[in-house]
């Protein structure tokens, strides 16, 4: 709101104030004029008779001098009577428009018969001077009957006006207490009316000042999330009301900013947790493979002299067996990526076959079914296969005389790779699986992870929003089945 | 709170120009309070119009026929007395007025003096109900009491019988009447001279409209050769005829009456009256105010308007 006089919060209470005042002034004028008027009404209906009694007088107070000269011929009871007779046709009123008021019209007459009484007594100076006495007594009778005509005119008129007046008055009464009752029941009105303007005027002063109170209560209290106040229509309060809803906006924002910063720097500290994590992980595995690493160059070399010797003394099978041992080996070492192909995964996988077959050539058949033209499209993390192999041998035919079979079977469902390891071994308990695939945090481990559980570590690791990445499927007796099933679309996650 | 203050605004709101606005009507109206029936265009004319102070019908209703041509012509009527005892036919010459009319019962010398005053100034006037005589030509209204005189022995030669003994009482009352007595008497003698011998006696009632009780009265004690009463008033006639109801005395004398009332039409029905002459005074009023503008318009009016005289009897009714 731009500032402006008008809007201006003394601005606002001047008019307020002067508003309600002016209507009162205004009003009570209005009252009084309005009695004024009817004072003057009540005045004026008398007003005629009170000038008809006072040329009635004028009248009376004329016939003195005139019969004074008549009587005496005094010059200045002339001169008396021509004041008398100019003042009293001055006083007369002009010819009016004739009315058809009856009281009206005899009224006039009464006047024309004043003017021509006056006229006779001018006619009977004349006829004085001119010394013709019969001529000026029979105009003095005449006058005589004229202004006693004249006199009982003026009591018919005013007798006939008051009682005029006296209906005129009822009505006249009728309708003042009608005024008075209007103007009473405007006066009363108006002050009420008034007085909630000013109420209304205040109330609108003070609301956003109640608003800012309870807005403050709850800001005090921590609800930043309160509506804006709404704006009055007075600038210096809109100011503040402006500034306070600007404060809370900006108190909200920084609030929102520290919580999203808050977020942010939890989201990294997990990232950053789980890249250490990753990253001992891979340190584990890193050391893990070079110690392994040791050994197998050293067996490697020695199962090299083992196979010469061998074929030196001819024993074929043995130096077969050496060789196959001496592949797997290099199989394990050679290849120190993360994810590899299918192929190299089948590739080892068969070469411990073979070693196992030496090992076990009656009570072991194994199994190998991948197709194909999946090894190379496909790519799975590192020795994850071997161990399963691994863990049937140990674990699954120990203390069995039945003829093991261990299965290890891939196949590629629309965008998922299934590899399976099954065996008809000795199965596990339901307490053992739920082990397995819930293992301890590698972080939390004290011991030594190994075969299976370093697998099914890893699988989670690589795979994390995958929650079947890997399955089991055994029973006591009944052997076990261990699937893992990845997802060909997404890629491992090796540095998330 | 907000919402009370804001309703308290309407209707206070609404209330005060309400009010304000009733109070400002009224003040208006006010200055035309009592002056609703009065007529803003002038009068074509004022007349003055002298007749018998007196409560007479004959003289109200003359009023009254006057009063009714004066509102339809446009014309205001100022009523005086014509009695000179009021001094006020005195003042007639000064009065400011564009005509007269005169109503006299008698030939007062006064009255004739100010009507020749009138004459001379050339200004515009009509004499009703009784003529007088002046040296100049004057403009008569009324009923020709020579023929009011000749209906009244017309009856009297229908009701036809055997000896004729007539009373005729004039009244106060109606004063024109007993002004024209002589021109009513020869008119009944001029119609019953062929009717053989018959008497005519003269009485006279006051302005009281009882009188005609005790005149009643007084013939049958006194004059008991009286079988016909004639009379000139209508006050007189009800009273009389009430009278001889009272006294039993109903067909012992013949009335005849003057007046068209309803109670005397009612008498006539019953034949407790025989007859009765009928003089329209309204009519006359009504004429002596047309004649008069038509006089103060053209400077001319017929010389002499008979209202004419009617007789209601039991067969016309």
């Amino acid at each position: 709101m731009k500032k402006n006089i008008r809007n201006s919060f003394w601005m606002q209470m001047v008019l307020s104030i002067f508003g309600v005042f002016g209507l009162l002034v205004i009003s009570t004028a209005y009252i009084l004029y309005s009695t004024i008027q009817l004072q003057k009404y009540a005045d004026q209906s008398f007003q005629k008779e009170r000038y008809l009694k006072s040329i009635q007088e004028a009248l009376i107070t004329y016939q003195e001098p005139l019969l004074e000269y008549l009587s005496t011929r005094s010059s200045n009871a002339l001169a008396k009577h021509l004041v008398e007779s100019q003042n009293l046709r001055k006083r007369l009123p002009e010819k009016p428009q004739v009315s058809t008021e009856l009281n009206e019209i005899r009224e006039e007459q009464v006047y024309s018969l004043i003017r021509f009484f006056l006229d006779m007594a001018d006619n009977a100076v004349e006829q004085k001077r001119g010394r013709n006495i019969e001529g000026y007594i029979n105009l003095y009778a005449e006058m005589s009957s004229l202004l006693s005509y004249i006199n009982s005119e003026i009591e018919h008129i005013s007798t006939e006006r008051f009682k005029n007046q006296i209906d005129k008055y009822g009505s006249f009464i009728r309708y003042s207490q009608n005024i008075i009752l209007s103007n009473l029941l405007f006066i009363v009105s108006i002050s009420i009316f008034s007085v909630l303007l000013l109420m209304q005027s205040v109330q609108k002063m003070t609301e956003p000042m109640v608003h800012l109170s309870a807005m403050a209560t709850e800001i005090s209290s921590g609800n930043f999330m309160v509506d804006d106040i709404s704006f009055s229509s007075i600038y210096e309060i809109d100011h503040v009301i402006e500034a306070f809803n600007k404060m809370k906006r900006e108190i909200r924002q920084y609030i929102e900013e520290i919580r999203l910063q808050e977020t942010i720097k939890q989201e990294y500290m997990q990232e950053r947790m789980r890249n250490l994590k990753m990253e001992d992980l891979l340190r584990r595995m890193e050391t893990y493979t070079l110690q392994a690493q040791m050994n197998p160059h050293f067996l490697f070399n020695t199962l090299n002299t083992g196979m010469q010797l061998a074929i030196v003394e001819g024993a074929e099978k043995t130096a077969e067996f050496m060789e196959y041992l001496s592949l797997l080996f290099r199989h394990n070492i050679r290849n120190k990526d993360i994810i590899v192909p299918l192929r190299y995964e089948i590739e080892g996988i068969s070469y411990y076959f073979y070693i196992l077959k030496l090992r076990f050539p009656k009570n072991l058949k194994l199994v190998l079914d991948c197709p194909e033209e999946i090894q190379d499209i496909c790519k799975v993390p590192v020795s994850i296969l071997q161990p399963l192999v691994e863990n049937c041998i140990v674990h699954a035919f120990k203390n069995s005389d039945i003829q093991g079979i261990v299965e290890v079977r891939a196949e590629l469902n629309g965008k998922y790779l299934y590899l399976t390891v099954q065996d008809n071994g000795s199965g596990m308990t339901e307490e053992k699986i739920r082990q397995l695939l819930h293992p301890v945090p590698i972080e939390e481990t004290t011991y030594r992870v190994m075969g299976l559980e370093n697998v099914i570590q890893r699988l989670i690791f690589f795979y994390p929003e995958n929650p079947d990445v890997i399955t089991i499927e055994s029973s006591l007796g009944m052997g076990t089945k261990i699937q893992i099933c990845i997802d060909m679309e997404k890629e491992p996650c090796i540095a998330c | 709170m907000k919402r009370h203050l804001f309703a308290g605004l309407v209707v206070f709101g609404l209330l005060s120009p309400a009010a304000l606005s009733i109070s400002i009507y009224l003040m208006v109206h006010l200055d035309s309070l009592g002056n609703a029936n009065h007529d803003s265009v002038p009068p074509r004319y004022i007349f003055a119009f002298y007749l018998p102070v007196n409560s007479s019908k004959y003289f109200l209703d003359i009023r009254k026929g006057a009063e009714l041509a004066a509102k339809e012509q446009h014309v205001v009527l100022t009523f005086h007395s014509v009695d000179p005892k009021d001094n006020e036919i005195q003042q007639a010459v000064f009065t400011d007025v564009q005509g007269y009319i005169f109503c006299p019962y008698n030939e007062d010398p006064i009255l004739i003096s100010q009507i020749e005053r009138i004459q001379k100034k050339r200004q515009p006037f009509v004499i009703i109900n009784h003529t007088i005589r002046t040296d100049k030509p004057i403009q008569f209204i009324g009923a020709n009491n020579y023929d009011v005189g000749k209906k009244m022995s017309q009856i009297v030669k229908k009701i036809g019988l055997s000896v004729t003994h007539i009373g005729i009482v004039y009244s106060q009352k109606n004063p024109g009447m007993f002004a024209d007595r002589e021109l009513i008497e020869l008119g009944m003698k001029n119609e019953l001279q062929e009717s053989g011998q018959f008497y005519l006696e003269r009485f006279e009632t006051s302005l009281n409209p009882l009188d005609a009780e005790a005149l009643i009265y007084r013939i049958i004690k006194q004059n008991p050769e009286i079988n016909y009463v004639i009379f000139t008033d209508s006050n007189d006639t009800i009273a009389a005829a009430q009278a001889l109801i009272d006294m039993n005395m109903v067909g012992r004398i013949q009335l005849i009456g003057f007046g068209n009332e309803q109670s005397i039409r009612e008498y006539i029905r019953k034949g407790v009256i025989s007859a009765s002459v009928v003089i329209n005074p309204e009519k006359i009023g009504y004429q002596a105010v047309k004649s008069l503008i038509e006089l103060s318009q053209s400077g001319f009016t017929s010389a002499a308007v008979d209202t004419g005289v009617e007789i209601v009897e039991k067969d016309t009714l």
